[in-house]
């Protein structure tokens, strides 16, 4: 399996366990690998996220991907265990979209880059 | 396959990014600084201090402070920062909390083992599993920088066995490439047994490397040698300048956050479990002051027990400020110190041995145990930290510089079940 396809699961766990924690229990997970960029969708209808709550998920994956992090302890994301490393998670993928309505429910939409991760911006 | 060079959003994060290289940048010139100073820049002093650095076997304990003096020890620890800077910016690494953590890592042990020699074989050990695995340097230079923990290997294999030039130098470079390379997918694989519990898990890692390759040796009846050097010195020549440079930590992490207080009010909440990057989550301006604190705090347990300020000890102070931008603080980092100074005061090691000491301050490994899971149980892992430090050095004979991580990451995996065991039970979970 591909290294950034994995890291891309780790980081859907993550945020999987992070619904179940807030009281979902209906949770859709849906991929999308390409050749250059791949997309993670999790969903819930079971639960709204408070102001804070969706404060929170922005600023975790506010700041850059941080490969130098992701790729070192990025095997701690993703495992069925009692604590949350969203932090972690925040270093491993970018946010593309939260949806957080009635009705709809909670959306998050993540990607991740093929290998070429820069976490200094470009001059 | 397409390049496509990544373009983060816009965000305080570069910014800070930004001011902590120019921070780590003025850390390096205050080594520098220092270490001429105190040689009184006589730079034939620095230079045949150097020497005496580079060629001596440096399995623990190893004070350059004794061997060669303060200044040229001082000064090496300049270089190696000097490396360690160029390493990052070559690699377009933003400074974060690891970033951070690795530079004051590397200057507090090249106090007593790492030299601007012996860091090399094992950086190119992890730059060569990059190429192997064909992924860019960047994302393994954290590894690659902790990594150095594995030197003494190469001074050892260099200076120590008795091989003749040049092939002992052949030697040393080949052992240290393998061990870098190893080291790699070894410190990635470990982190399970603790789950980010142990801060150091490249000691953690490197203490495995470490037990393997001292068992061959002992198998093919090679014994190490290097002897145990230890600098008995007062406060007096180290800790006003250490003061003032953790004063301006703090003044500059208030000047650069006004808002720093509520930062540093949230920060103190953190569990400190891997990954706890400071910087990125709770700002510069926080991990700063957080930096600051720290330094004064370890000061002053550093007197409180006697301790000399030697390469080692003041190793172990700059160790615990870098860890203070990636996962230490005041609240989850006191119990287990506590905890490891109270145990040698029952044990019959004591708390005035060398090994005990150290213990005390790198007991800071733990500090995710007593952040996630409370006081009494940091208290209790620092225990157990002290009794297994003191027995774990002679698996890998001293050729971990990170003997207080091998220790830390089996006590944090040895407590860790029973812990999450008592949380579930006392949650009806079980």
């Amino acid at each position: 399996m591909k290294f950034d396809a994995a890291q891309l699961m780790r980081v859907a766990e993550e945020v999987l366990k992070y619904f179940y924690t807030k009281g979902a229990r209906s949770v859709k997970v849906a991929y999308d690998f390409g050749t250059e960029r791949s997309f993670c969708a999790i969903s819930t209808k079971d639960i709204l996220l408070t102001a804070e709550e969706e404060d929170y998920v922005r600023r975790v994956f506010e700041g850059p991907v941080q490969p130098e992090i992701a790729n070192y302890y990025g095997t701690l994301a993703g495992r069925r265990r009692d604590e949350l490393v969203m932090e972690l998670v925040g270093t491993m993928a970018e946010l593309e979209d939260v949806q957080n309505e009635e009705g709809l429910g909670v959306v998050i939409v993540l990607s991740r880059r093929e290998q070429e991760y820069r976490s200094a911006r470009k001059k | 396959m397409a390049i496509f060079p990544y373009e983060p959003p816009q965000s305080g994060f570069d910014t800070d990014a930004r001011h902590a290289r120019f921070a780590l940048s003025a850390f390096l010139g205050v080594l520098s600084v220092y270490g001429l100073t105190v040689s009184g820049f006589d730079l034939g002093t620095i230079a045949r201090g150097m020497v005496a650095i580079i060629i001596s076997p440096d399995i623990l304990i190893n004070d350059y402070a004794s061997i060669a003096g303060l200044g040229p020890a001082f000064v090496n620890a300049a270089l190696c920062v000097f490396v360690a800077l160029s390493l990052l910016r070559l690699s377009r690494v933003s400074i974060s909390g690891p970033a951070i953590a690795a530079i004051f890592t590397i200057a507090g042990f090249s106090l007593f083992g790492k030299n601007i020699a012996n860091i090399w074989p094992g950086m190119i050990g992890a730059y060569l599993y990059s190429l192997a695995s064909r992924r860019p340097f960047s994302e393994n230079i954290i590894v690659a920088l902790f990594g150095t923990a594995l030197a003494p290997l190469s001074s050892e294999v260099a200076f120590g066995l008795g091989l003749a030039l040049p092939w002992s130098l052949f030697a040393a470079l080949c052992a240290g490439v393998v061990a870098g390379f190893i080291l790699s997918p070894i410190a990635r694989h470990v982190l399970d047994f603790h789950r980010g519990y142990n801060l150091y898990n490249t000691g953690f890692a490197a203490g495995f490397i470490g037990t393997m390759t001292m068992s061959t040796l002992k198998a093919l009846g090679v014994t190490l040698s290097g002897g145990f050097h230890w600098a008995e010195l007062g406060p007096v020549g180290t800790l006003p300048w250490l003061s003032v440079f953790f004063a301006a930590l703090m003044i500059a992490g208030m000047k650069l956050d006004p808002g720093w207080f509520n930062s540093y009010k949230r920060l103190l909440t953190s569990p400190g479990r891997l990954v706890s990057d400071f910087v990125r989550y709770y700002g510069l301006g926080a991990t700063f002051v957080n930096m600051g604190i720290m330094g004064f705090i370890a000061s002053a347990v550093m007197l409180l027990i006697g301790a000399s300020w030697n390469g080692p000890m003041i190793g172990g102070l700059l160790t615990i400020v870098g860890f203070s931008a990636f996962g230490k603080h005041p609240r989850n980092t006191l119990p287990p110190m506590l905890g490891a100074a109270t145990m040698a005061l029952m044990s019959t090691y004591g708390l005035g041995s060398p090994g005990s000491q150290l213990a005390v301050l790198f007991a800071s490994t733990l500090a995710p145990v007593a952040g996630e899971y409370g006081p009494v149980a940091g208290f209790m892992v620092g225990m157990l930290h002290l009794v297994l430090v003191q027995v774990v050095g002679g698996l890998h004979g001293g050729l971990n510089l990170y003997n207080n991580g091998f220790a830390g990451g089996l006590a944090a995996g040895l407590f860790l079940p029973v812990l999450e065991w008592l949380r579930e039970w006392r949650r009806h979970e079980v």
